[in-house]
């Protein structure tokens, strides 16, 4: 056994950075002592994970994530609700108005922005799978409430943290879902680039994605639905 | 309109005019503020010549003759009544200085608008530990506690006004910062290309400002606190020195809260700067044409018809590995089941007969019967594992042989043997046969 993974099966933080990256969180560079720790056994850390059927990816964006390849950490899709909130929110770190601090972005801005951006029965539609509502206000209600929880896991996973003052604050790691389109590939060249790699999935049901069946469990979310 | 006319002509009589320089309005300011702080109505001439050549100095370092530009600056503001002198008695040299009405608009303007400068900032702190310079010397005489409280009551003031000056610096460059941060967004808006150098350079001005006053608080507050060494000793060896430290306590407390303050603020502006830093190298620089938004835009309005979905690590628990318990199961306690109820033919026939013929015989006596006492006569000629189902033969033979049988519902009664009965009250059929 190398001397690299004996110093890091030692060090303190080696528990916390462990869970973090097996239950899916992205590592960026603004959590200083986990992101510290991980590149400086970052060659350890690969060797560990490797025995696992998983790659510890290290993006130039200066963010850490774990991409599974086999069963041992089960890989997951994120949802639709998911996928949309998170390119909302890249849209937003991309912007200089909410960069340079001078617009706040909050879970109302966001919904606004998206509404804009796709049109409100657009929206409805990919939050809701479907569901339409004859009610605007519930169809508000619901659009809100599951903007609130895909944030919710898009924050565990480490693409965003909530600020005093409801203030969102996306992280590094959002410009995963601008992989797509970040370079020079044209996006179809790129997706079956990014699908090779297993970084991406063409249907939400070709893996495991608990938190949407969840979503379809809340009897809640019937209420207005036409 | 009439009033207005009649200002205007006495300005044009007056040949009124207002010129300030930048040292006659520092002094202004910090004159406002050390009355304030320190709870004065004026200065006296001599503080006056003193604060004003010190903020002179300060604010234009190459000032020569610092206090006789100190006594014609004070005669020119005395005149446009910006200040007031007022006269001791009869003495025309002795004179205190207020600020006038003007003098304290045009301070607290500044004061309000601009907050205090850096230079303010070292002016304030260059007289505490002038004060404090003064008030060791001032130690040294003391003898009593009236001397000490009085020491006590001089001290409060200086650091109380340095306090006061800090929080208007730091609002002073906490708006600065929300201006930088309008401008650098600004830019970025309008010129994203070219603005990455321009944006950059903001940045570090203002971060190389707060550096500076970082370097000042941490390098004024370890004056300050030397400077407050010789008191402190002075009042540990004094018989009424414990009366000033509080004063000394509350001294350390607010120099010490410069530094600290500085450092935050740094971090805070640091973090910022590294945000707006890393979005310039990763966006701009590598996206001048903001390529990656517009597609990201698209690709967002695409999605739907051929979506796409990241891959993570789904959350997973670790197997927990148990000790399997080695040792021998050791069989449980148990008896057989026992039922609480009693077989009739565990009561012996001839039990029975016998306690029938009791039964009929206690009817014949006539009057009533009551169960209880009934059962408690007959039991004790019952063997105790035979009284159970004797209990139910007598009830049994009651019943059959009495004419009436009564039931107060409730009225439960322990018998003499170890059993409750629900009472019952029999009276003797009529006719019944001997």
């Amino acid at each position: 056994m190398s001397l690299d993974l004996l110093e890091m099966w030692n060090h303190e933080l080696f528990p916390e950075v462990d869970l973090a990256l097996r239950s899916g969180t992205h590592i960026h560079d603004g959590q200083l002592d986990l992101f510290a720790f991980v590149r400086e056994h970052l060659d350890a850390l690969r060797e560990f994970y490797d025995r696992y059927g998983c790659d510890l990816i290290h993006s130039t964006h200066g963010f850490f994530y774990l991409l599974p390849h086999g069963d041992s950490i089960p890989p997951r899709a994120l949802s639709k609700a998911q996928m949309v909130v998170g390119m909302g929110l890249c849209l937003a770190w991309l912007d200089p108005a909410v960069r340079a601090g001078r617009e706040v972005l909050t879970e109302e801005v966001l919904l606004e922005r998206l509404g804009a951006h796709l049109g409100r029965d657009r929206l409805t539609r990919i939050l809701q799978r479907g569901r339409k509502y004859k009610n605007a206000v519930a169809e508000g209600q619901q659009n809100r409430k599951k903007l609130r929880k895909a944030l919710r896991e898009l924050e565990r996973l480490g693409f965003v943290r909530s600020a005093p003052g409801a203030e969102l604050v996306p992280s590094p790691a959002v410009l995963r879902f601008a992989e797509l389109v970040h370079g020079d590939d044209r996006p179809e060249v790129a997706l079956t680039r990014l699908l090779e790699q297993g970084r991406v999935v063409e249907s939400e049901e070709s893996l495991e994605h608990s938190d949407e069946l969840s979503e379809d469990e809340d009897t809640d979310e019937l209420e207005g639905a036409a | 309109m009439s009033e207005l006319s009649a200002v205007l002509a006495q300005l044009k009589a007056d040949e009124a005019q207002l010129s300030l320089s930048t040292v006659d309005l520092a002094y202004l300011v910090t004159s406002r503020f050390t009355l304030q702080a320190r709870g004065l109505g004026c200065l006296d001439q001599e503080a006056a010549h003193e604060l004003y050549a010190r903020v002179a100095e300060e604010v234009d370092p190459h000032t020569r003759n610092a206090r006789k530009r100190a006594t014609q600056s004070l005669e020119k503001l005395t005149q446009s009544r910006i200040i007031t002198r007022i006269e001791r008695g009869r003495a025309m040299r002795a004179a205190d200085y207020d600020l006038s009405g003007l003098g304290q608009a045009i301070a607290e303007h500044y004061l309000e608008v601009r907050s205090l400068s850096d230079r303010d900032l070292r002016v304030l702190t260059g007289e505490l530990r002038l004060q404090l310079s003064e008030l060791s010397r001032r130690a040294e005489g003391a003898r009593t506690r009236d001397d000490w409280e009085e020491l006590q009551s001089s001290l409060q003031g200086p650091v109380r006004a340095l306090s006061e000056g800090l929080d208007l610096r730091r609002r002073g460059l906490d708006r600065d910062q929300e201006a930088v941060k309008e401008q650098v967004g600004t830019l970025l808006d309008e010129e994203w290309a070219d603005a990455a150098e321009r944006c950059e350079d903001l940045l570090r001005q203002t971060s190389a400002i707060l550096s500076e006053l970082n370097d000042i608080l941490v390098g004024e507050s370890a004056a300050l606190l030397d400077a407050l060494e010789p008191l402190s000793r002075l009042a540990a060896e004094s018989e009424h020195g414990a009366l000033i430290q509080p004063g000394l306590r509350d001294a350390r407390q607010r120099i010490s809260s410069l530094t600290s303050w500085g450092h935050n603020r740094q971090e805070a502006w640091t973090d910022y700067l590294q945000s707006v830093q890393r979005f310039i190298r990763d966006i701009v620089r590598l996206d001048p044409h903001r390529a990656t938004a517009r597609r990201l835009g698209e690709a967002l309005l695409e999605w739907e018809e051929r979506p796409w979905f990241l891959v993570c690590a789904e959350a997973s628990r670790y197997r927990v590995l148990e000790w399997r318990d080695l040792k021998p199961s050791v069989p449980e306690a148990s008896r057989p089941a026992q039922s609480y109820d009693v077989a009739e033919g565990d009561v012996p026939v001839a039990l029975v007969t016998a306690l029938d013929a009791a039964v009929q015989e206690r009817l014949l006596q006539g009057g009533q019967v009551r169960l209880s006492e009934l059962i408690d006569e007959l039991l004790e000629q019952v063997p105790a594992d035979k009284r159970f189902g004797a209990i139910g033969h007598i009830v049994h033979a009651l019943h059959q042989h009495a004419e009436t049988v009564k039931t107060s519902a409730g009225d439960w009664v322990r018998l003499r043997s170890p059993y409750e009965i629900e009472d019952q009250m029999a009276r003797a059929a009529r006719g019944e046969p001997s």
